[in-house]
């Protein structure tokens, strides 16, 4: 990828983020505002509504001052994304355990509870907002083309190529067969073959999982949903190593060396990605006991 | 390219410490493997009266995940052989190879039961 590709990608990928977030923001306190109104609930209407504009005025404020790559402006981007993804996660949970208090036959409370204050009266505004606002985080925290187009805002040189996604040959040739090289070829397209099979699998448990959330319990589905979110990003994280496999072809000790770099942090980060898997798991056996 | 010289390899220091940690995490998933798996199939087991096809699914997913587990620990030592023996290490490292194969196979096998087990829940659930 050229430097002038990485900075076009680089500002849309920026503009994508603060647009995806603001159109989000206000569909979101419309739905809000609509849902609260049915209910006749005065104080809620307000709130939802204040908050409302002070988000979607933050949010065009901090895409007017960061356009210009200013440090602080990014500090307090990242910062305010994650301030709303540390909201919208703790209504989740208020939603989980207010629906694993209630009995099967309660209905709940007639009054305003703290998601309706915060505008996020259903489960599923809260799940969007999460999402959004995860992505609003990686895309601005993370991305090396929005960190370049920022970098190139604020005057900084950017480089011609990004050097991580060249791995230079070392001029050592890894002595294999052809019979050994195939076996790396083959362990490439398994390891590409796992990581679509989890991406597809994980996807379709997470479609299942969300199937089995009721309207007054989402506990039988969370063990579903977390299964099928761990199957997603470790298929997606499949891909990395599937890669450096097929760039030792050129049988290079330094492509031999990437690619036990790549299968180390790919098992670092499929171990972390376990821990979920075991609470799932440990949570599954829980919600048969307990009458959620 | 013709076929390579049958001549040995042997990892450098640093090589081997990169080497050394792979084998590491290696190990701690394999064990991390090895405990779900029991958990899965406690949660098959005690899933199966109430949803008999999730039940089934997680006692198969238990069986596999155990499976991985067992593999995983086979090619974390195949790792740690690399480092640790001195005139074997592209045969380690070939047998490393293999135990990898054979764990993304198993894992190709188990992904698509839950796949196609998946779909076939979402469009009952539809």
């Amino acid at each position: 990828m050229t430097r002038q590709e990485r900075l076009d990608i680089g500002e849309k990928m920026f503009v994508g983020a603060f647009v995806t977030s603001v159109v989000i923001e206000t569909l979101v306190t419309l739905f809000a505002l609509t849902l609260i109104a049915k209910h006749h609930m005065s104080s809620p209407l307000v709130t939802t509504t204040l908050l409302g504009i002070v988000f979607v005025g933050c949010l065009l404020f901090l895409a007017n001052w960061l356009y210009s790559g200013d440090l602080t402006a990014w500090k307090a981007a990242v910062g305010w994304g994650a301030f709303q993804l540390v909201l919208s996660v703790a209504v989740i949970i208020v939603f989980v355990v207010a629906t694993a208090r209630s009995g099967p036959g309660d209905t709940g409370s007639s009054g305003p509870t703290f998601p309706d204050y915060l505008g996020l009266p259903n489960l599923w505004l809260a799940v969007i907002k999460a999402v959004v606002y995860a992505a609003f985080v990686g895309a601005l925290a993370w991305a090396p083309p929005v960190r370049d187009f920022l970098g190139l805002r604020r005057g900084e040189q950017i480089a011609e190529e990004t050097a991580a996604v060249e791995v230079p040959m070392s001029g050592v040739a890894v002595p294999l067969t052809d019979e050994q090289a195939g076996a790396f070829a083959s362990l490439s397209n398994w390891v590409a073959a796992a990581g679509w099979v989890l991406l597809v699998a994980g996807v379709l448990r997470l479609i299942a999982g969300f199937q089995e959330m009721g309207p007054k319990s989402v506990m039988p589905g969370i063990p579903g949903v977390l299964e099928g979110a761990v199957a997603v990003i470790l298929g997606l994280l499949f891909f990395a190593p599937a890669s450096a496999l097929k760039l030792f072809q050129s049988r290079d000790m330094n492509h031999l060396l990437n690619v036990f770099k790549g299968f180390q942090s790919l098992y670092f980060k499929q171990l972390i990605l376990l821990v979920v898997a075991v609470a799932a798991a440990a949570l599954g056996i829980v919600a048969v006991f307990v009458k959620w | 390219m013709g076929a390579g010289p049958e001549t040995t390899l042997e990892f450098n220091s640093t090589q081997d410490t990169i080497i050394s940690g792979l084998a590491s995490n290696m190990k701690l998933l394999a064990v991390a493997l090895l405990l779900l798996a029991p958990l899965r199939l406690v949660y098959g087991a005690v899933d199966v009266a109430g949803h008999p096809v999730a039940g089934v699914l997680s006692l198969v997913e238990g069986a596999f995940t155990g499976l991985l587990g067992m593999v995983m620990l086979k090619a974390a030592t195949d790792a740690r052989y690399m480092v640790e023996t001195k005139g074997y290490d592209k045969e380690h490292m070939m047998n490393w190879v293999e135990s990898l194969t054979v764990f993304y196979r198993v894992l190709v096998g188990i992904g698509s039961v839950v796949l196609v087990v998946s779909a076939v829940r979402v469009l009952i659930n539809l």
